[in-house]
């Protein structure tokens, strides 16, 4: 089973996403700032790798875990990413897409904004990192549905 | 399992990446021509394609929107990921001219001489001005 973390640019809800997912960030407990600052990807999307989609591990189940950036036009990308799949070897049945995006707030989109856009870094990733760490019941609740899903169809 | 190579076109209106698969088909210039106003109400809309086989490939008509160039990078990273090395894609540029003209064909598509030079231009994929 395939499962791909979706959001905007792949920098921010889906990283925290797939690293609870994969057991890099503790469920049931708050991460710290520096939780959050130390994952691998964090914050790190160039602006030329937007639509670019990438495995980020596999968790204890043996579940490949992507995240896929879609960009401002999601309608286009993520038709693109279905048919991907389809004429790829991956059927849609053994794949599950998952819109991180559902867990963004304001701060995490001001942050990035500052930080991926205009390369203020060191005041949108902190940001970033507040935001998701005041959301990360959210992400909670998002990645126990998916890995509800992987159970139900290993 | 040897897959068929595959090439994914893809425009910004669907238009010329439905022109340019077209132009990979055994059918005659009229066939094309009779045949695109029925096609391409099947892409108005970003995100729609439609997939043909021809003699020894698969040729995909992709309408990407404005967002062709994170279509072309989502194509090129998720092929290499998922086992996808036969399938290429292909950004056909189009103009404004033939915007305008593409969305007067599609008010009033019994006009296929507002599409006819790009249709007799497919066959070399250039860009559609």
């Amino acid at each position: 089973m395939d499962v791909i973390y979706c959001c905007y640019a792949g920098a921010h809800t889906s990283i925290t996403a797939a690293a609870l997912h994969v057991g890099l960030l503790a469920s049931k407990r708050n991460p710290t700032m520096s939780d959050i600052l130390a994952l691998p990807y964090f914050d790190a999307t160039l602006q030329g790798q937007v639509g670019r989609v990438f495995k980020f591990g596999v968790d204890e189940l043996g579940t490949n875990v992507y995240v896929a950036s879609l960009g401002p036009r999601r309608q286009a990308t993520l038709a693109a990413l279905k048919l991907m799949l389809q004429e790829s070897s991956v059927s849609m049945q053994n794949a599950l897409i998952v819109n991180a995006l559902s867990c963004i707030s304001l701060e995490v989109r001001i942050g990035g904004f500052l930080s991926r856009r205009l390369g203020l870094v060191s005041i949108g990733r902190p940001m970033c990192a507040k935001g998701i760490i005041r959301h990360f019941r959210c992400f909670e609740r998002l990645v126990a549905e998916a890995r509800r899903a992987c159970h139900n169809n290993p | 399992m040897i897959k068929k190579p595959t090439i994914l076109y893809h425009s910004r209106t669907g238009l010329s990446a439905l022109i340019a698969g077209l132009s990979l088909s055994d059918g005659s210039f009229s066939e094309r021509k009779d045949s695109l106003p029925r096609l391409w109400s099947q892409l108005k809309e970003p995100g729609q394609f439609l997939a043909f086989e021809c003699v020894n490939r698969r040729v995909i008509c992709f309408n990407s929107g404005t967002a062709g160039k994170y279509v072309e990078q989502l194509v090129l990273t998720s092929a290499a990921l998922w086992n996808g090395r036969h399938i290429t894609s292909r950004y056909v540029p189009e103009g404004v001219l033939s915007q305008a003209r593409a969305r007067l064909f599609c008010a009033a598509p019994a006009y296929t001489w507002l599409i006819a030079p790009e249709l007799r231009w497919g066959k070399d994929v250039g860009e559609w001005m």
